[in-house]
């Protein structure tokens, strides 16, 4: 594996937020409610024609304000979007939503200004301003409010601009900031000011060029304690003409691309020699994790009637057996409430008696039951997928979204997911494959690649059928389904059917008569999943030749690279790995045409390897192909060949086998 | 505070498909066994649940005043039932949930797990961007099938328009036992219809109530069937409507579309309060237009190009539109403010128009004249005219004028006039109103590359795909769209130029134009992608009608140009096939002279929907029309 490190940024600074002086020089952007004539005037985004819409100004400005009874300080972000819809479907953009966090008013916005500025009748610009009274609170839970604010005479063409104030009842935390989103940005600034007392850990996640700039200013601050004299650090971070961040198959989730800013406090200096460390290493991470409520804390408390089940575990005689047991215990008795989290927030006595959890608390209780059960087990935190890769350099807990669990099983680290209903937990999960762990141990913490090389994406499929005298092909399929294919397949075939059947099993384009699918060894983790079916199929003719195609049921019916270009890398998270056999008897009053040609496709890296063998022996006719990828993630930088590998491979599963009449 | 973060980040928004009501209940009452053995062996063929027992009871205190009470007890056979789990409960400002008690029971029928009210999670819901809607809901945590759920739960109603429906059984579901109840004072009484079930209640009189109940019992589950009319059309069930009603102390009488209609037009009596100046604007706008017709049209488009459709559903249960001075000066409506806007336009220029509300759907049914019942989501124009009335969709901006398109034909619109509603046919789904035609030239290469240069005219709902798929669309979904629902080879260059919506002029390189090559043999397809390519449900044990979103005419006319060193082996052989509601033909015919292979191909599918006693053949036909793709022309070197 040569591409695991999945971090594709040029820079990945971390630094504490600390002073380096240079110059502000104000300038360039125009005031809010006014606007040049050119920007109503532009019909498309220079740089990105396909642009719905193009963010003119995005802009930011942190500072520090006097706190409620309980806190010092409340932090303030003033937020301003200043918007040119190029296209209709960029007109959603005039349904402005900001969603903010409620709960216990940790969150408020006040101070909205909004404008629409068209081009009217006579030429001129006009300029609507909204009156606060058009803005709609839309609670959507007692957790999370929106603000709608639904924009006036907007149509294609109009710029929207809007501003408001986002009040945080927090001094510790600074809202990151991204300089990237899905339609292009012309200008991105994110100005912070930030006391002296608190020292941020700053990464910076860029590739184009950032202008920075800071000065150290001495000022009064309003606090709860009456007002201070402190020492301000003032910056500005400035990007400008980024472009679109694109939705891709196969890429991993938009943040590992984002440009963007991530803040996180690593000490507060109360004065006076009282400083206060947060976390600055993994050591500190570790430290505070396991004085934690919800981490730490729970791994330690006392849970009812659950010493059965403990003596049941230890009395077994292998830890691999130990294991297996408390898996299959938590497969039959325990539901994912399908919620990621490295903590348990329900705490592990109501998981234990609800049987209800997320991943944190579900894999807590199971590192909490299988250590009392005498087997050396960690929790391990991961950032799945979704959630973009970890970075090792930053000390930050809030870089991962989920834990799982580490056991040491005859000297061997096992990863385990004590979440996964239908799967072995041989298996790595797809979320996590192919990343970073954390291992919260009992000394510093420690990091290991967790990388399934022992499972596969891996798909069997076998056609056996006769050809009769009438041209009508009778075949029985069999395909196996196995490491990642069987996991995916499962889920499906469990939830629903009706999309297993039209996902795997339809034959696009051509009428094919099919008895019902045999799905077995559902339950048999150590087989293939199989899966059978008998069809019937004419074959389609043209003058004296007949003719038909064996790519049906196999994975490669739709090419989902046709895309001229890729920004992202294609992570297909596994290995992969196809064997295709087509095995067809003709009937004694046809001849095979010509045969498929025997093929070998190498990539230029020899990363994937496309196989066909075709022979003839009497009138039976056999194929076999087969497709090896030996690499899980193909960067964009090798875009162009695979996309040409791919076209050349469909076109070969796609040819098909001609017969005529002796 | 970051773990604070975290929560939220993970903290899901929860979307709800907008099922129709499915509601569950329980009988506390009668001791019962629930264990899975006790099931009828003719009841668990086909089935996913059974609702072992249901006692569903509406009761109308008042005018206004209702409450409903439902106690069921369902059991969930395996893991298809998975949505059974899920319980939930919409409210509004008009209906409240009070208390709600769910056990779960095991295969034995013992009580594994309890839940109430406390144990729901409340958010908002609706489909607008400001609706006012709330939805309960709570996911039961188990896998272990099969299992039977205990749900009793009562909702009152202040306020009420739409009596619930009595939903006897859904596919998949058998019933062993089942009973719904209205009780409804003498004076008010209430109206109901039975629908795909001969059903009839007992009716009895008791302390000056009027008492309707049905009764079911061991009905064997059905099975879904894909294509079908609307969900809330499509299954046994007893609508009820009220005759008296009242909403937001807006009160009304159901009994005739008449008197429905009078009541919907007092919600919005003061709402085409357009001002002077605006009035002016538009008589000036078609000042210089000769017909009645033009200044239709000309305000329609003004409306098209400056106003746009935001859902903001608020004002008595999302009834009552925002008023025309409002639409004017946000230049934004939904549905009810759009239409109430364009009526208070033509007012001010002294044309007559009304708000016609709707049943929207491809597949919705038409409201029945006899049986006055509010099933609708959706307002439109109706401006009436000596022949053929104008009927104008306020809120898409692509529609043609006079066009509604398949979401609105083919039902009964209720007319709000100045005489109360009036029940009014929309237009009928025409296939010569939604054609789709191409010309192809192809220039072949001896080696198989080339050029293909298309022109493709669309109209009706074929204008409406390109108007989503390719207008305006990034270069790469263009490219999607052409090689994954139109069926194009992958190209190696294209360009699509779209002028308007509904032309397109499309260029197309590809080193491989042939489908596949054998020898020295090249097979061509008979054009250039598929002029249909989907395959119709299995015909075995249909029972119900089968819709098509819209009839259609589709010509194809694609011309090969041959290179002097290929020659033509074998053409398909002419085809022509054809159903009770269509047909297809294509002709081959090869100029050897001028190397020049000319086919056409007509589709065409005279109406939409399709009767189940016809379905087999309409199977039959468009299976053919799929398999007529794999014909070949077959090019050899010469």
């Amino acid at each position: 594996m040569t591409l695991i490190s999945m971090n594709k940024f040029l820079f990945n600074l971390l630094f504490i937020l600390f002073f380096t002086p240079t110059c502000f020089a104000q300038k360039g952007q125009p005031k809010l409610g006014k606007i040049d004539m050119e920007d109503l005037l532009m019909k498309q985004c220079s740089y990105d024609k396909d642009a719905i819409a193009f963010k003119l100004i995005d802009w930011g400005n942190l500072y520090y304000d006097r706190g409620n009874s309980e806190m010092l300080f409340k932090t303030i972000v003033e937020v301003r979007q200043r918007i040119k819809i190029l296209k209709e479907d960029g007109l959603s953009y005039a349904n402005v939503t900001i969603p903010y966090y409620t709960k216990n008013n940790t969150e408020k916005i006040s101070k909205i200004e909004a404008f629409v500025y068209n081009i009217d009748a006579a030429g001129k610009i006009e300029v609507n301003t909204i009156n606060k009274n058009s803005t709609y609170t839309k609670k959507i839970n007692n957790f999370y409010s929106d603000l709608i604010i639904p924009l006036p005479n907007v149509k294609v063409g109009s710029v929207i601009e809007y501003k408001y104030s986002l009040e945080r009842q927090t001094m510790t935390n600074i809202k990151d900031w991204y300089f990237q989103h899905s339609i292009p940005t012309r200008y991105s600034e994110y100005e912070v000011s930030v006391p002296l007392i608190f020292k941020f850990s700053l990464q910076q996640f860029t590739n184009d060029s950032v202008e920075i700039k800071d000065e150290l200013l001495d000022e009064f601050l309003s606090s709860n304690q009456g007002v201070m004299k402190v020492k301000l650090i003032h910056k500005k971070f400035i990007m400008r003409n980024l472009k679109a961040l694109p939705n891709e198959p196969f890429m991993t989730t938009e943040k590992d691309y984002q440009q963007r800013l991530e803040f996180q406090l690593s000490q507060i200096d109360y004065g006076k020699g009282d400083i206060v460390n947060l976390q600055t290493s993994w050591g500190d991470v570790i430290k505070n994790l396991k004085t934690d409520e919800d981490f730490g804390k729970q791994l330690d408390v006392e849970l009812s009637k659950a010493e059965q089940l403990i003596t049941t575990v230890k009395l077994l005689t292998t830890d691999e057996q130990k294991v297996q047991f408390l898996f299959t215990y938590f497969q039959k008795n325990f539901i994912w409430n399908e919620k990621e989290s490295i903590y348990s927030f329900l705490g592990l006595k109501q998981t234990w008696d609800t049987k209800v959890g997320s991943t944190g608390d579900i894999n807590l209780l199971f590192v909490k039951l299988l250590k009392e059960a005498g087997v050396a087990v960690f929790p391990i935190l991961f950032s799945t997928r979704n959630n973009g890769s970890v970075n090792k350099l930053a000390p930050f807990i809030n870089q991962f979204n989920t834990v799982l669990c580490v056991a040491t099983i005859n000297n061997n680290s096992v990863v385990i997911d004590a979440t996964e209903k239908l799967f072995s937990y041989s298996l790595i999960p797809t979320k996590i494959n192919n990343t970073y762990g954390f291992i919260v141990d009992d000394n510093v913490g420690k990091w290991i690649l967790v990388n399934d090389s022992k499972n596969k994406y891996k798909s069997i499929v076998a056609h056996n059928g006769i050809i009769d005298e009438n041209g009508i092909l009778l075949g029985e399929s069999s395909v196996y389904s196995s490491g990642y294919a069987k996991l995916e397949r499962l889920k499906k075939w469990v939830t629903n059917k009706g999309e297993f059947e039209n996902d795997y099993f339809n034959n696009k384009g051509s009428i094919l008569f099919k008895e019902k699918i045999i799905v077995n060894n559902i339950d048999d983790a150590s087989k293939a999943l199989e899966q059978k079916v008998n069809y019937s199929y004419t074959l389609n003719n043209s003058g004296s030749y007949k003719y038909f195609n064996t790519n049906f049921f196999t994975d490669f019916t739709t090419n989902p690279f046709i895309s001229d270009d890729r920004v992202t890398d294609i992570d297909f998270s596994y290995l992969q790995d196809y064997q295709y056999f087509s095995n067809f008897t003709l009937s004694s009053n046809y001849v095979f045409d010509e045969l498929p040609k025997n093929i070998t496709m190498i990539m230029p890296d020899k990363s994937i390897t496309f196989n066909r063998f075709a022979e003839l022996e009497d009138n039976v006719l056999n194929i076999r192909v087969t497709i090896e990828f030996k690499n899980s993630v193909y960067p964009a930088s090798v875009y162009p060949e695979f996309k040409e590998f791919y076209k050349e491979m469909f076109e070969k599963l796609n040819e098909q086998i001609v017969i005529k009449k002796k | 505070m970051s773990k604070l973060l975290l929560k939220k980040n993970r903290a899901m928004r929860i979307c709800f498909l907008l099922f129709s009501l499915v509601f569950f209940k329980l009988n506390y009452a009668q001791p019962h066994s629930y264990s899975i053995a006790s099931i009828p062996i003719t009841l668990k063929q086909n089935s996913h649940t059974i609702k072992r027992e249901e006692n569903i009871e509406f009761e109308v205190k008042e005018m206004g005043k209702a409450i409903y009470k439902v106690n069921q007890v369902i059991t969930l056979l395996n893991e298809n039932a998975q949505e059974y789990l899920n319980f939930y409960q919409f409210i509004d400002k008009f209906k409240s949930l009070e208390e709600v008690t769910i056990e779960l029971l095991d295969a034995n029928g013992i009580v594994k797990k309890k839940y109430s009210k406390s144990d729901l999670t409340k958010q908002a819901t609706g489909e607008g961007l400001v609706p006012d809607g709330k939805v309960y809901f709570l996911t039961i945590p188990t896998n272990q099938y099969p299992l039977t759920l205990k749900i009793g739960y009562e909702i009152k109603f202040k306020g009420i328009l739409n009596y619930p429906t009595y939903d006897i059984q859904l596919p998949n579901e058998a019933v062993e036992k089942s009973t719904f109840k209205i009780k409804v004072p003498i004076d008010l009484d209430v109206r109901f219809k039975p629908k795909n079930t001969v059903l009839s209640p007992t009716i009895s009189i008791e302390n000056k109530l009027k008492i309707y109940s049905w009764s079911v019992q061991n009905l064997p589950a059905f099975l879904y069937e894909v294509g079908s009319v609307s969900r809330d059309s499509r299954y046994p069930q007893i609508l009820l409507a009220p005759n008296k009603f009242t909403l937001d102390d807006y009160e009304g009488d159901m009994t005739s579309w008449q008197s429905f209609g009078k009541w919907y037009g007092s919600l919005a009596k003061d709402a085409s309060d357009l001002s002077t100046e605006s009035k002016l604007f538009y008589q000036n706008l078609v000042k210089s237009a000769d017909t009645e017709k033009e200044k239709i049209k000309l305000i329609y488009s003004h409306l098209q190009n400056n106003f746009r459709y935001v859902s903001i559903q608020l004002g008595i249960g999302g009834f009552k539109p925002f008023t025309a001075s409002f639409v004017d000066k946000k230049k934004y409506g939904d549905c009810k403010a759009l239409s109430n806007y364009m009526q208070a336009c033509l007012s001010a220029i002294g044309i007559k128009s009304y708000q016609a509300l709707i049943n929207a759907g491809y597949n919705q049914e038409p409201v029945n004249e006899k049986f006055t019942i509010n099933k609708f989501n959706h307002v439109i124009v109706c401006v009436p005219q000596k022949n053929d009335s104008i009927w104008l969709e306020c809120t898409s901006t692509t529609n043609d004028f006079n066009r509604l398109g398949n979401f609105t034909e083919n039902k009964n619109a209720l007319l709000i006039t100045e005489d109360g509603g009036k029940l009014v046919a929309t237009p009928i789904s025409n296939a010569s109103d939604n054609t789709f035609t191409s010309i192809t030239s192809v220039h072949l290469n001896a080696d198989g590359s080339g050029t293909v240069i298309a022109d493709k005219m669309a109209t009706g709902e074929y204008k409406q795909n390109f108007n989503q798929y390719i207008l305006n669309q990034k270069k790469d979904d263009q490219k999607k769209y052409l090689v994954s629902q139109l069926g194009y080879i992958e190209p190696t260059f294209f360009e699509l130029i779209c002028t308007k919506g509904d032309k397109l002029k499309l260029s197309i390189e590809a080193d491989k134009l042939y489908d596949f090559a054998v020898g020295s043999k090249l097979f061509i397809n008979p054009r250039m992608y598929k002029i249909w390519s989907a395959i119709l449900p299995n015909a075995e044990n249909r029972t119900q009608d089968f819709y098509f979103e819209h009839p259609f005419i589709k010509t194809d006319t694609t011309v090969y140009n041959l290179p002097n060193e290929l020659g033509v082996e074998t053409l398909p052989k002419n085809k022509t096939f054809s159903f009770s509601y269509g047909s297809f033909t294509t002709t081959y015919d090869y100029e050897i002279k001028q190397k020049k292979i000319t086919v056409s191909t007509k589709l065409v599918l005279q109406q939409p929907k399709i009767p189940v006693a016809k379905y087999a053949e309409t199977k039959q036909f468009f299976d053919n029309v799929v398999n007529e793709y794999s014909d070949k022309i077959v090019l050899k070197k010469l």
